[in-house]
């Protein structure tokens, strides 16, 4: 299958003023400004095809979201190159800008002084659909997000959540082909959350859509993300599955045991198991330790052979600790 | 051209002015405030002698037509596309596949047909006040018509261009009160350009601030010549171009160096 969106070496450099503290810096600083440049981006490449769903990972001021703001066609590259359907975004054209669409989590886009129906009507009349088209959709998406209520409301009277929905009933009214997500769920309570990624993934599904989104939420990541792409100060760090990050990152697994009676004591179980244990925390009756993936099956058998035990549970990694450990040490991957 | 778009921009516009009414209306109550104080003004100054060729009712009618003329050519969008750079909203005009200055144009059409009532009253309200007479002509009135829209479009172009330079810079606001103080001293605001005295005259015909304003006025009250009127006519021209050429460079260069802060 081609590629949708082809980027090669994409390169952002922000120009930013400067100036020392005090009086005399100031004064300076207006017949001489001093400019830092800022590399947002710095020579990122990659390849994204059709009805992908790809998360955009890396801590705050990564470059996430201009690499974002880069393929919408909002910011200009200073070098490399970006394609998007063989369009170059930063043009935008007409016949580029009716196949995508943006969502920005801090930001909404809908005209506040205005209904949820207005900014539809407006949607419809701006990407020129005609009147049946735009029933049929409108019914759908109303439907789809259960808005049939939220019509006539202004969006500054409307919930985080409820507002949220209204983004995505504007955004897709148009069918577009692509969707960048940036920080869709942001300040947004667990079930509305859980409700905009089921919306997002049968969506996809069941129109075909290439969905790119950046998260600081793992749930965001997790339940709708089958690739990441992580960048971190500029710099692609890595660009593959989920799950294969994790295992390179952190090729451990928790285990949990919870003894029957007296608990014997971290020291004695780590001399039984002989391998690398590491305790993550011991409580009452239980104990938590961290053991190397390929010595989890033996260990396991030596727990179960030697202790009385209540509960015995293994686990991977949260995907929190992968990053955590990402974001904190720079990792390359 | 995306008319159906710019049409329902306008409507989105209107539904957003009737949304807060109020506040646009006190707004054109200001607009249209200064010119009735200077007029009271000129009145007074007026009262034993004519200045310039101008007596009072010349005054009336000069600042009545200016009332209306200020309306029609008033670039309200040149404050609003400044703060939508600022707050984001711009990020959103540029992504929708039609041209960024439908926006302010949009908002431009419905502020002039939402404050059309309002500005009808205050104009009859001071024309049962003070009076107001003029000689038109046919040829007069066409050339109002055509000098106008160029008044219009290079006010609007000229205010939209200075707005543009918040895509590289957050001094906007400083840039458009210049504007607005050029505007007020050399486009017949403050005084007609024709009574100003000796050189700054001559500056004030070479500026386009009297072609975006005071010159349609002139024109109107009968107080220019043919040979002026056609002088005019050609710099208004020649200043639009200019305008243009400027907003599209402007445009070129400041839209590569947007950052998109805010959204």
């Amino acid at each position: 299958m081609d590629s949708e969106i082809v980027v090669e070496n994409l390169r952002k450099v922000y120009k930013v003023p400067v100036r020392n503290h005090g009086l005399i810096s100031s004064l300076k600083s207006l017949i001489h400004p001093i400019y830092n440049n800022v590399v947002a981006v710095d020579g990122i490449s990659f390849k994204i095809k059709k009805s992908e769903i790809i998360g955009f990972l890396g801590p705050n001021g990564a470059g996430k979201t201009t690499t974002l703001k880069m393929l919408a066609g909002l910011l200009y590259p200073t070098s490399g190159s970006v394609e998007v359907f063989g369009f170059k975004p930063y043009e935008r054209k007409s016949e580029y800008l009716k196949k995508i669409s943006m969502i920005t989590g801090n930001k909404s886009q809908l005209n506040q002084s205005i209904t949820v129906l207005d900014s539809l009507y407006l949607t419809k009349e701006i990407y020129g659909i005609e009147d049946k088209v735009y029933k049929k959709r409108l019914d759908e998406l109303v439907e789809l997000l259960n808005i049939s209520e939220l019509l006539l409301r202004l969006p500054r009277n409307l919930s985080l959540g409820e507002r949220a929905k209204c983004e995505f009933a504007v955004a897709l009214l148009y069918k577009p082909e692509i969707i960048y997500l940036d920080e869709p769920t942001l300040g947004m309570d667990i079930s509305v959350q859980i409700k905009l990624r089921e919306f997002i993934k049968t969506y996809n599904k069941e129109n075909n859509i290439t969905v790119i989104l950046t998260s600081h939420y793992m749930g965001d990541i997790t339940s709708l993300c089958s690739r990441v792409i992580l960048i971190d100060k500029g710099k692609l760090m890595y660009d593959g599955g989920l799950m294969e990050l994790s295992n390179k990152l952190l090729p451990f697994k928790l285990i949990k045991i919870t003894f029957h009676d007296k608990p014997a004591g971290f020291k004695k179980v780590k001399s039984l198991l002989k391998c690398e244990t590491t305790l993550i925390n011991e409580i009452e009756q239980s104990i938590a330790l961290r053991i190397k993936k390929e010595d989890v099956s033996r260990a396991t058998v030596e727990l179960l052979n030697n202790f009385s035990l209540a509960d015995l549970t293994i686990e991977d990694p949260s995907i929190e600790a992968v990053f955590d450990q990402v974001y904190r040490e720079g990792v390359s991957v | 051209m995306n008319f159906r778009g710019g049409i329902a921009l306008i409507k989105k516009s209107l539904f957003s002015y009737m949304a807060s009414k109020g506040f646009f209306w006190t707004l054109t109550l200001g607009w249209m405030l200064l010119p009735l104080i200077y007029m009271l003004v000129w009145i007074v100054a007026s009262e034993n002698s004519s200045i310039s060729g101008f007596n009072q009712s010349d005054f009336i009618s000069y600042y009545t037509i200016m009332i209306f003329v200020n309306q029609i050519t008033y670039p309200i969008s040149h404050w609003t596309v400044g703060d939508s750079i600022f707050n984001g909203t711009f990020a959103t005009w540029l992504l929708r596949p039609l041209p960024p200055i439908y926006e302010p144009i949009a908002a431009d059409i419905a502020m002039k047909i939402a404050c059309l009532p309002f500005i009808v009253i205050f104009i009859s309200v001071i024309v049962l006040l003070f009076g107001f007479s003029i000689r038109l002509t046919v040829i007069n009135l066409i050339f109002f018509i055509l000098c106008l829209i160029l008044a219009q479009l290079l006010r609007f172009i000229f205010a939209y261009t200075i707005s543009l330079m918040a895509l590289v810079t957050n001094k906007i606001n400083s840039l458009l009160s210049v504007n607005d103080l050029l505007v007020f001293l050399f486009a017949g605001q403050v005084i007609p350009t024709v009574l100003l005295p000796g050189f700054v005259k001559i500056i004030a015909v070479f500026l386009p601030f009297r072609y975006m304003l005071g010159f349609p006025i002139e024109l109107v009250t009968g107080k220019l010549g043919m040979a002026m009127i056609v002088q005019g006519i050609i710099l208004q021209v020649l200043w639009l171009s200019v305008v243009i050429i400027t907003n599209k460079i402007v445009w070129k260069k400041c839209i590569k160096r947007y950052a998109s802060v805010g959204q």
